[in-house]
């Protein structure tokens, strides 16, 4: 029988700069949606015999549910702090790395990597009612093409 | 320590009487006496952390179970638990962080108990967790 993926363990970096992540937001994550979408261009000529489409140009997003904290001594990160430091890195034009994989396991050829140069386009400083858990709904636009490495790490 | 028992350390040290305050079930005697239960609660809120418990917020249930010889003073019995627990914000309590504690509903009559002594009950709902951090 074939085997289920249960998502429990997902991996997902931020850094400051273009050239690490290794900010590991995982442990405040509640999930993650990592889309890839192209514009399709319809390319029909007079003679085709079915509409014929050509794959334009493409954009990634990822949207992540994060619990909010403003400190680092519970064993998680400051994602209050880092947010606003990727605030202020994308209104400058200076995209910041992300990294994910399936599990917080290195990678492999069942565990690849997916990462990004990104920008941060919209976040939710605050959004929350009495009694509920505090959440930071972020959304990451891509700056860069997406690059896919399994080599083990 | 259990939750339960987290919750009698929170209303002693509120000031209400320890003698009178039981977990699980109160025994046949003293006639005033305060149960406090752990009921059925809801799954933990987990995060990708990939470690089993520690999840960073639980959420579990209790009720508190007042009786006493009549009505006037079971009814001063669970209003003193209740004042004491309703919207109680963070607070650590032994090794758990309680983050809050809200009534699902206001306390209600049960009726009477086997020896004809009234009994007023009320349920929480808890988030908590299992850590101080």
């Amino acid at each position: 029988m074939p085997q289920a993926i249960i998502l429990t363990n997902a991996g997902i970096w931020v850094g400051t700069g273009s050239a690490s992540a290794d900010r590991d937001l995982s442990n405040r994550t509640r999930s993650i949606k990592w889309t890839d979408d192209a514009d399709e261009h319809d390319v029909t000529v007079m003679g085709s015999t079915t509409r014929v489409r050509a794959i334009g140009l493409s954009e990634s997003n990822i949207d992540l549910e994060v619990m909010q904290s403003y400190t680092t001594t519970d064993g998680g990160e400051n994602i209050d702090s880092i947010l606003s430091t990727l605030e202020d890195l994308s209104a400058t034009g200076k995209p910041f790395l992300v990294r994910m994989r399936r599990t917080n396991g290195p990678k492999s050829s069942t565990n690849p990597e997916y990462s990004m140069l990104a920008v941060m386009s919209k976040r939710t400083i605050f959004d929350g009612e009495v009694g509920d858990v505090l959440m930071s709904p972020i959304t990451f636009l891509s700056a860069s093409d997406v690059t896919r490495s399994a080599v083990t790490s | 320590m259990g939750l339960s028992e987290d919750i009698r350390t929170q209303l002693i040290a509120g000031g209400m009487t320890a003698s009178a305050l039981f977990v699980a079930e109160a025994p046949e005697k003293p006639d005033t006496a305060l149960a406090i239960t752990a009921t059925g609660g809801l799954g933990p809120t987990r995060t990708m952390s990939g470690t089993k418990a520690n999840a960073p917020v639980e959420h579990v249930r209790i009720q508190l179970r007042a009786r006493a010889a009549n009505y006037a003073a079971c009814d001063v019995l669970m209003t003193q638990a209740y004042g004491l627990l309703s919207g109680l914000g963070e607070t650590v309590i032994g090794t758990w962080r309680y983050y809050y504690v809200r009534p699902v509903q206001t306390p209600y009559y049960l009726g009477l108990d086997g020896a004809a002594r009234p009994v007023i009950a009320v349920n929480f709902d808890v988030q908590r967790k299992e850590d101080t951090n």
